[in-house]
């Protein structure tokens, strides 16, 4: 799996300052395949979404859509202000279906010219399923991001269309575990991005385009939508902003360096950021991890943000007495450690 | 603790019944006369049949799951674009054929709903896809499976009925496992048509009239083209290597 796409704009929004990042997502190819550039061997460990997790999402899906996405309808009919019988539906899988980049463009056009539509009040769809949007980052290269939304719903409330994206967690009451909801909403967030960019070039900024979306979780039993959440994006379509901001800046650092390498070639030279989440959804956490070794955020995030990028022989050196701070805020940690360690009775020199 | 005799004879009988299983499902596998001559004939053929016999438009993926059962015949979903690409080939080649397989048509732009099949000898104004057309194609399509499982009868590849049940429940109706009371799907499936139909219709007819003043003869059956669309950084300074 390559860094496109929504995914690569929400990676980066939870990780703006990491370059190394950066480079993934300047690379072409699958970002397995760039760890194996970097570091030279083959990357064995576990990789990707599990299968049982694809094939739970593609089935809520067919649910959702089939029948002229009837659940869909019934989910949604309160968002468009409709009864489920007159929403008008979209799906763009069957004007243009296929995930190669020229289905892509096909369905981009399509949604620029219902967005138009019902700019211009004309006929358009209250649903549009599989919608494309971009989000732009010209001039240079990975000069834009494809956003595919699962669904653009036409809102009664906002007089717009807002995305919705069907999600398939196991959730009971409609409730999410916090680390699931924090990755959605940025995925969620980057899609309204999008969706302002799409307005914004229609009718140059005159549409203000709600910082708001829905989230449909599946029902624990049968796969059948739940109602839709909607979601306050402020903050993860700022996060993404900032994650693009960020791109930006590391794609021309990376540009400079590179001097038309390719960019895995400059790996070495890029600044990580490792954060204990990396471990979890970067194929490179271990490479980056060996750069802070021996150092406090190697114990993890917390002590990285109270200690810095202190040493941990360092840090215990402060507390055995074998090392001397060296300003004040080393003396306030070495303070702090001993307080810490006879408040737990620990013997120290 | 049983003699070498004991377990010759059971061995024996194993391998009596392991034939007897062997044979029987030979038998079962056997493809029925309507299957093996659909499995030599050309898929276009088949889904011009198809479409002939539902008289609506139909989703390739329906169509799918119909040959599936009806056929024994597996359809990838990229067949179905070489199909078209085919047809469009054989459209501009200098050999014409008395029908083709073709498209249904947005009521607005004429472009291709290219998931949406038809025949060329209907009338356009029945290719056209207005703003509930897909829900009255789907509907339509429906009832078309469900009487295909119908009349099926004895004896039927199961999964058509299973395809059939989905169907209904896409579309409404109460499906229990096991049963299948295809009238009364029928019945409730007709009602929804019937409250979309005539404006669905009339939005077809005007556009039909207007596409055919609009659109050429090969636009009309394969979808007008779409305007260009700008992406971002296609310079020729980036190319895949260095991007």
């Amino acid at each position: 799996m390559s860094l496109k796409g929504a995914t690569a704009l929400v990676r980066l929004a939870q990780n703006p300052r990491c370059e190394v990042l950066g480079a993934m997502v300047l690379q072409e190819g699958p970002e397995t395949r760039f760890f194996e550039r970097v570091v030279g061997t083959p990357y064995d460990r576990e990789y990707g979404e599990r299968q049982s997790s694809k094939r739970r999402g593609t089935q809520f899906e067919r649910n959702a859509y089939a029948g002229d996405a009837r659940l869909l309808r019934e989910a949604l009919a309160p968002v468009v202000g409709l009864e489920p019988d007159q929403i008008r539906v979209r799906n763009l899988l069957d004007d243009y279906p296929g995930t190669k980049d020229d289905a892509r463009v096909a369905r981009l056009r399509i949604t620029r010219g219902l967005l138009k539509d019902s700019l211009a009040g004309r006929v358009a769809p209250h649903l549009v399923i599989q919608p494309q949007l971009l989000v732009p980052t010209n001039p240079g290269p990975r000069a834009y991001f494809f956003i595919a939304p699962d669904v653009l719903v036409w809102s009664q409330q906002h007089g717009l269309y807002v995305p919705a994206d069907l999600k398939s967690f196991v959730v009971r009451e409609n409730e999410v575990s916090r680390a699931d909801l924090a990755r959605v909403r940025l995925q969620l967030g980057a899609q309204s991005l999008a969706l302002v960019h799409e307005y914004d070039r229609l009718d140059r900024g005159k549409t203000s385009v709600p910082a708001t979306g829905f989230l449909i979780f599946s029902h624990p039993n049968g796969l059948r939508p739940h109602a839709p959440r909607t979601e306050d994006l402020r903050g993860a379509r700022e996060a993404v902003r900032i994650g693009i901001e960020s791109f930006l800046r590391h794609r021309e650092r990376i540009d400079r360096l590179r001097a038309g390498a390719e960019p895995y070639t400059v790996a070495a030279e890029l600044v990580p950021h490792f954060e204990e989440r990396c471990l979890a959804n970067c194929v490179m956490s271990a490479w980056c991890r060996s750069t802070v070794a021996g150092r406090a955020r190697d114990l993890g995030d917390v002590p990285g943000q109270l200690l810095g990028n202190l040493e941990l022989a360092r840090v215990t050196g402060f507390l055995l007495g074998t090392a001397e701070p060296a300003n004040d805020a080393e003396r306030g940690i070495a303070v702090e450690l001993r307080r810490i360690a006879a408040e737990h009775g620990v013997r120290v020199a | 603790m049983k003699d070498v005799e004991e377990l010759r004879q059971q061995e024996l009988e194993l391998e009596r019944r392991l034939a007897e299983v062997r044979h029987e499902l030979s038998t079962r596998h056997t493809p029925d006369p309507v299957k093996r001559s659909a499995e030599r004939r050309p898929l276009r053929e088949l889904v011009l049949d198809a479409l002939n016999d539902a008289g609506v438009p139909l989703n390739s993926l329906l169509i799918a799951s119909v040959f599936r059962p009806l056929f024994g015949r597996e359809v990838p979903a990229t067949r179905f674009g070489t199909l078209s690409v085919d047809e469009q080939r054989s459209f501009d080649s200098s050999r014409p054929r008395p029908v083709y397989l073709c498209h249904c048509l947005t009521h607005d732009r004429g472009q291709a709903m290219k998931r949406f099949w038809a025949r060329s000898d209907w009338p356009l104004e029945d290719r056209v896809i207005g703003p509930m057309s897909g829900r009255v194609l789907f509907l339509r399509g429906a009832i078309w499976v469900i009487r295909l499982a119908s009349s099926a009868g004895e004896g039927a590849d199961e999964r058509l009925l299973y395809v059939a049940a989905d169907q209904a429940r896409d579309a409404g109706c109460a499906v229990k496992r096991g049963d299948f009371p295809y009238g009364e799907w029928i019945t409730h499936i007709q009602a929804q048509i019937e409250r979309y139909s005539d404006d669905d219709r009339a939005v077809r007819h005007e556009a039909a009239a207007e596409l055919v003043a609009r659109l050429g003869e090969r636009e009309l059956l394969f979808g007008a083209p779409g305007e260009l669309t700008s992406i971002p950084g296609t310079s020729t300074r980036w190319n895949a290597k260095s991007s």
